[in-house]
């Protein structure tokens, strides 16, 4: 008799929790959706919005960190206004400024800005075969394989008569 | 006899627990769907203002004369937009790095050393959301960046 209520009991406790966790599961699967949605606005705004603001400098090299990020990639030891921070420096310096006062990015998110050109490209301070690619921000991500958000912005620029395409890419992952 | 009643009063708690868990499951699908057609209208309106050439000089680029324009017609700005945006809105740009002692909200006194617009705004329950824009300064002729939070109210 008593072993029945026993088992009476168990069954119907783990009745319960087999209807919550299905209805947790349903749930979460829900909102994940809505927010996938959001955060592809978010980053794909970030990573445009960033490119677009001025850095302060009225040099042309310099002027939006889109410039500076281009300067950076072509001519990193180039003083913006002629005696200030490199393009390199400057970029470092705006890119992380700048991402730090994202709330959602700085509390759950490392990132990492690649730039990289499209197509072929003549440069000196390169040895010959050796890969053009610049980073900024959390370099462990590049080889990272977990599941990853992306934006890309492509800057179109001419410096010294020369055309450049650059592929700036933005690569987010949830911090562990 | 006993048993029989045992497993009556069993069969009865269980087919009590699933009314229970349907009942609970349609109420929480239903708030569910009710969030997610607000999350869906704020998206909605969120891209609807990064475009909307009332508000911005060039995709999510938005123009600091234009935002004073639609922010000093108050309450007449929220009625002449419902055609386009619908009602029960609201939208606050806030620049992200303002210059020292240019951080408060933008009305005529204070432009163009400021740094906050809103439009709309009411002291109600909402639910918003917040992207990535520009401010174009037309003063300084320089592009800053910004948060733009777009909220419903519920």
């Amino acid at each position: 008799m008593n072993r029945k209520a026993q088992t009476s009991m168990i069954l119907i406790v783990l009745l319960i929790i087999i209807f919550a966790a299905l209805g947790a599961i349903l749930l979460s699967l829900a909102r994940t959706v809505t927010q996938e949605d959001y955060m592809d606005l978010y980053v794909n705004n970030l990573m445009l919005s960033l490119m677009k603001t001025d850095t302060g400098y009225s040099d042309a090299n310099c002027k939006l960190i889109s410039d500076s990020v281009a300067c950076a990639f072509i001519l990193p030891d180039w003083r913006c206004g002629g005696s200030g921070m490199t393009c390199l420096e400057l970029s470092n310096q705006s890119l992380s400024e700048y991402m730090d006062a994202f709330e959602i990015i700085s509390r759950n998110y490392r990132y990492l800005f690649t730039v990289e050109t499209r197509g072929f490209i003549a440069r000196t301070g390169f040895e010959q075969g050796e890969g053009m690619k610049l980073s900024f921000g959390d370099t462990s991500l590049e080889g990272y394989k977990g599941k990853m958000r992306t934006a890309n912005y492509v800057i179109q620029k001419t410096l010294s008569g020369n055309q450049y395409n650059l592929m700036v890419r933005l690569y987010l992952a949830r911090k562990s | 006899m006993m048993e029989y009643l045992l497993m009556s009063l069993f069969i009865l708690i269980v087919i009590i627990a699933l009314i229970f868990f349907l009942t609970w499951w349609q109420s929480s699908q239903l708030g569910m769907e009710q969030q997610n057609q607000r999350n869906e209208r704020v998206n909605a309106l969120m891209t609807m203002f990064i475009n909307s050439p009332l508000l911005v000089r060039e995709n999510s680029v938005f123009d600091d004369s234009k935002l004073m324009a639609a922010q000093s017609l108050r309450q007449e700005a929220c009625t002449d937009l419902e055609p386009l945006f619908g009602s029960d809105w609201f939208i606050e740009v806030e620049i992200l790095n303002p210059r020292p002692g240019c951080a408060g909200p933008c009305d005529a006194s204070s432009y163009p050393c400021c740094g906050s617009w809103n439009l709309c705004s009411q002291d109600l329950r909402n639910v918003s959301m917040v992207l990535p824009v520009n401010v174009y300064r037309k003063y300084e002729d320089r592009t800053d960046l910004a948060l733009l939070k777009v909220g419903v109210y519920s």
